[in-house]
C-alpha cells in the first residue's frame, strides 16, 4: 500500500514542469487577448464588412434592402473621371506638402540644434501648430483668408501688395490650403527630425572638421546620411498623413472652389455621407486603400527603408 | 471566520438591491409615462428650429419638448441614418422639402390618417390657417404626413440707396433689367450682384434654378427640372443653358472669391455692404438687416425671363413611423396647427413665415420684410412651382450632378448646351423611377 502510494517525485517534478512551461506559453496570448478580441471587433470586422458592402447596391437612401452585384462597383470606379482626379489631386497635395514640410523641418531641426538663448522656449512654440485640433485651425485659417475681411490680405495691404484670392480662387486654393497644412504638420516632422539629430554621435562631426569640411560638406556628407533613417520614418509618417487629410480642407474650402481641392478624402465623404452610396464609396475607400499601400511599398523600396531596418538591427 | 454579514456580503447585495430598484423604477407605469410624454425631436439649427425646442416648446404644454440642432448637411446624415435604421431616438423630425420624398416613399414616416385610424380619439388637423403653397409638400398618396414649418422662396434682396445712387428707379423685373442694374451698380468698392457657386444648392436651386423657372411654361404638375413622370424637362427647349447665360453674363459684376460663396457667405457680404443685389433663398438671409446697412435693403420677387413662376420650398414637419409617441406626437403637430407656433417663430426671427394671417397682415410685413416677396406674388401673377427635383427619393444625388455640370457650364469649363447635355446623360443613371 504505501508502495503503491508513494509518489513518483521525478516525473511529478516534469509533469509540473511541463505544465508550468504550458501555462509560461500560454500567458500572452491572453494577455494579448483583451487587445485582439477589441482589435478586431473596431478593426478588422468593420474593415470586412465595408468589403462586403462594396460588392452590394447599398444605399439607405432607397432603405435597407440591397443587392449584391459583384465588382460592378469596382468597374464603375474605373470611369469615374471624377475620382481619378481626385487621386491625382491628393497625390500632388501629399508630394507637394510633404516636401515643403521636410524641408523646413530639417531647417528648424539645423537651426535649433544650436545652443542659443530662448531657444529651448521657442522650440516649445514652435510645437503649437501641432497640438490644435484640425477643425479649428480650418475655420482660424479660413477666417485669415477671406478677400475682404481676413487679417492676411490686410497686412499684405500694409507692405503694398494687392488683394490675394486664397482659398476663394481656383487658381490659389490648392496652394493655400498646402500652406495651412505644412504649417500645422511640420513642427511633426521637426520634433522627430531633431531627437533623431541629437541622437547622432559627435565624433563623425568631429571628424570632418578636423579633416576641414564646411558647413554645407559636413551637412551633405555626414549628417544627411547618418539622419537617413529617421528622415525616411518621418516622411513615411507624414506620407500617409497627408493622403488623408480632410478636416481642414473640408473646412477651409469643401473640397472647392470648382473643385480645386476636391481631394480624395472630401470626394469619399460626399459619396458615402452626403449622396449614401455605401455600395460604390466603400469600392471607392478599398480602392484608395490600395493605392495607399502601393505609394508606401514605392516610398519604401525608393528609400531603402527595410534595408535601414535590417542595418540597424545589425548593429 | 465570516459571519453572515461580512462588508462583502453588503456590498454585494447594496448592489444588487440598486439594480433591482433601478430595473422596477425604469419599467414603472410612472417612469413609462414620464418617458410617454416627452417628445424629442431630430431639428435643424436655424431661427424657427431655436424656436422649435425654446418658446415652442414652453409653450405646449402636453409633454416636454427637447431636440438638438443640426447645421443643414449634418441634419440630412443624422436624419437619413437615424430614420433607415428604424431607430426611435426621435419622435418627430423635421426636414427640408427637397428631402421629403426620402421618408415618405421609404415608409419612415406615418401619416395623420393612420395615427387616427389607430386612436380614433384623436382630432383631425387641418392646415386651413397655413398658406396653401406651403401645405403641398407634406400630401402623398392621398393623405397628410405632416405640417408646413417654413415657407420659402427666392428673394430678390437689393441695396435701395445704390439704386437711388445709380439712378436706376425701377427694380428689375427680367434678366435684362437684372443684368443692366448688375454693371451699373458694380464698382471696385461694391459689386453689382453675388451668385454663390460654392453652394450645391444655393447655386443649382437659388441661382440657376430662379434663372430656370421663368424660361418656359411649366406644367402644373411639373418643377422645370423634372415633370410628373420624372423625365428631365430641364432643357427641352434649351431654357437650361439659357439660364446658365445669364448666370454667365452677370458673374464679372461678382465679388472677389466669389467661386467658393456659400449661403453664409452671401448674407455676410451683403451685411457688410461689398454687393448690392442678390438673389437667394428667403430662409437663408440671415443677418443682413443687423449691419451697418439697416433698413437700407428691399426685398421682392426675383426677376423672370417670359413667365411669372417662381419656386416655393421650405421645410416641414413629420411623426417618425418608429417612434413610440405617435399619439402625443400627433397632438403637439395638431396644437401647432392652431397658430400659435408659428406666431412663436415670428418673434423668434423667423421671417419665411407660412401662416396666411401673417402674411395677409400688412403690420407684420412692415416688420418682417422678406414677406414682402410673398405679398408680391399675387400683384406680378405669380405661380408657385415646388422645389425641383423634390419628387426624387434621391434628391439630394440628382441636385450634385446639376450643380457640378451648372458649375462648369458657369465657369466656362463646358459650353452652356454642353454642360446641360452632360447633365441630361449623367442623370440617366441617376434618377429611379
Amino acid at each position: 500500500m504505501a508502495k503503491s502510494g508513494t509518489i513518483n517525485a521525478p516525473a511529478l517534478q516534469l509533469g509540473a514542469t511541463k505544465a508550468v512551461r504550458a501555462g509560461e506559453k500560454s500567458v500572452p496570448t491572453l494577455l494579448l487577448a483583451p487587445t485582439m478580441i477589441i482589435m478586431t471587433i473596431v478593426g478588422l470586422y468593420p474593415l470586412l464588412h465595408s468589403l462586403y458592402i462594396s460588392l452590394t447596391n447599398y444605399n439607405p437612401t432607397f432603405g435597407t434592402s440591397y443587392s449584391f452585384i459583384g465588382f460592378a462597383n469596382y468597374a464603375r470606379a474605373f470611369g469615374d473621371g471624377q475620382f481619378w482626379y481626385s487621386v491625382g489631386l491628393t497625390l500632388a497635395f501629399t508630394a507637394i506638402s510633404v516636401a515643403l514640410s521636410l524641408t523646413l523641418a530639417v531647417l528648424l531641426a539645423l537651426l535649433f540644434n544650436q545652443y542659443r538663448f530662448g531657444f529651448v522656449v521657442l522650440r516649445t512654440f514652435l510645437l503649437i501648430p501641432m497640438l490644435i485640433t484640425p477643425i479649428a485651425v480650418g475655420i482660424t485659417w479660413r477666417t485669415m483668408m477671406m478677400p475682404d475681411l481676413g487679417v492676411l490680405n490686410y497686412l499684405l495691404s500694409l507692405i503694398g501688395v494687392s488683394h490675394l484670392s486664397w482659398a476663394s480662387s481656383p487658381s490659389s486654393a490648392l496652394a493655400s490650403v498646402i500652406l495651412v497644412d505644412v504649417w500645422q504638420w511640420t513642427p511633426f516632422m521637426f520634433i522627430i527630425i531633431f531627437a533623431g539629430l541629437r541622437s547622432l554621435p559627435k565624433s563623425p562631426f568631429e571628424a570632418a572638421a578636423i579633416d576641414g569640411a564646411g558647413h554645407l560638406a559636413t551637412f551633405m556628407n555626414v549628417t544627411l546620411p547618418m539622419l537617413k533613417p529617421v528622415i525616411v520614418i518621418a516622411t513615411l509618417l507624414r506620407v500617409v498623413d497627408a493622403f488623408r487629410t480632410y478636416d481642414t480642407v473640408y473646412i477651409i474650402t469643401r473640397g472647392g472652389p470648382d473643385f480645386a481641392t476636391d481631394l480624395l478624402s472630401v470626394y469619399l465623404q460626399r459619396v458615402n455621407f452626403r449622396i449614401f452610396d455605401l455600395g460604390y464609396g466603400s469600392a471607392l475607400s478599398w480602392i484608395a486603400l490600395v493605392i495607399v499601400l502601393v505609394v508606401v511599398l514605392v516610398f519604401v523600396n525608393l528609400t531603402g527603408f527595410l534595408k535601414l531596418v535590417a542595418d540597424k538591427e545589425n548593429r | 471566520m465570516h459571519g453572515h454579514f461580512t462588508p462583502e456580503l453588503k456590498r454585494r447585495t447594496l448592489l444588487k438591491m440598486l439594480a433591482i430598484g433601478a430595473a422596477a423604477t425604469t419599467l414603472s407605469p410612472a417612469t413609462r409615462a414620464w418617458a410617454a410624454s416627452t417628445l424629442n425631436i431630430l431639428n435643424s439649427n436655424t431661427a424657427w428650429a431655436g424656436a422649435l425646442t425654446g418658446g415652442v416648446a414652453k409653450a405646449y404644454t402636453g409633454a416636454q419638448i427637447t431636440g438638438e440642432g443640426n447645421p443643414y448637411e449634418a441634419h440630412y446624415e443624422k436624419l437619413l441614418i437615424e430614420l433607415s435604421q428604424g431607430s426611435s431616438t426621435f419622435d418627430i423630425f423635421t426636414t427640408d422639402n427637397l428631402w421629403i420624398r426620402q421618408p415618405l416613399r421609404n415608409g419612415w414616416a406615418s401619416a395623420f390618417e393612420d395615427i387616427r385610424a389607430e386612436d380614433a380619439s384623436l382630432p383631425e388637423i387641418s392646415v386651413g390657417k397655413l398658406a396653401p403653397a406651403s401645405t403641398t409638400y407634406t400630401e402623398y398618396d392621398g393623405k397628410r404626413w405632416g405640417l408646413p414649418l417654413v415657407m420659402t422662396t427666392p428673394v430678390f434682396v437689393y441695396r435701395k440707396d445704390l439704386f437711388e445712387k445709380a439712378g436706376i428707379t425701377k427694380v428689375p423685373t427680367n434678366w435684362d433689367e437684372y443684368r443692366d442694374a448688375a454693371e451699373k451698380l458694380h464698382s471696385d468698392d461694391v459689386a453689382g450682384n453675388v451668385l454663390l457657386l460654392g453652394g450645391q444648392d444655393a447655386h443649382m436651386s437659388g441661382d440657376w434654378g430662379s434663372r430656370l423657372m421663368g424660361m418656359t411654361k411649366i406644367a402644373p404638375n411639373d418643377d422645370g427640372v423634372l415633370d410628373e413622370n420624372n423625365k428631365v424637362v430641364f432643357n427641352s427647349e434649351g431654357q437650361g443653358a439659357r439660364a446658365i447665360e445669364r448666370l454667365r453674363e452677370v458673374l464679372p459684376f461678382t465679388p472677389k472669391g466669389v467661386e467658393g460663396f456659400d449661403y453664409a457667405e452671401g448674407s455676410s457680404i451683403m451685411q457688410q455692404g461689398k454687393a448690392a443685389m442678390m438673389i437667394t433663398w428667403s430662409d437663408v438671409i440671415v443677418g443682413i438687416e443687423d449691419g451697418p446697412f439697416k433698413g437700407k435693403f428691399g426685398y421682392t420677387v426675383s426677376p423672370t425671363e417670359k413667365f411669372e413662376q417662381q419656386m416655393v420650398g421650405g421645410w416641414s414637419i413629420l411623426i417618425n413611423a418608429a417612434s413610440e409617441n405617435k399619439a402625443e406626437a400627433y397632438k403637439f403637430l395638431k396644437w401647432m396647427s392652431e397658430g400659435q407656433a408659428y406666431e412663436l417663430f415670428r418673434e423668434n426671427g423667423e421671417s419665411s413665415l407660412c401662416l396666411q394671417a401673417d402674411i395677409d397682415n400688412p403690420e407684420i410685413v412692415a416688420k418682417v420684410p422678406m414677406l414682402q416677396a410673398f405679398r408680391d406674388f399675387p400683384a406680378r401673377g405669380t405661380t408657385p412651382v415646388s422645389i425641383p427635383p423634390y419628387r426624387l427619393t434621391n434628391a439630394v444625388e440628382v441636385q450634385r450632378v446639376l450643380y457640378e455640370n451648372i458649375l462648369a457650364g458657369v465657369n466656362g469649363r463646358k459650353t452652356p448646351q454642353q454642360a446641360m447635355e452632360d447633365a441630361e446623360a449623367a442623370l440617366a443613371s441617376v434618377i429611379r423611377t
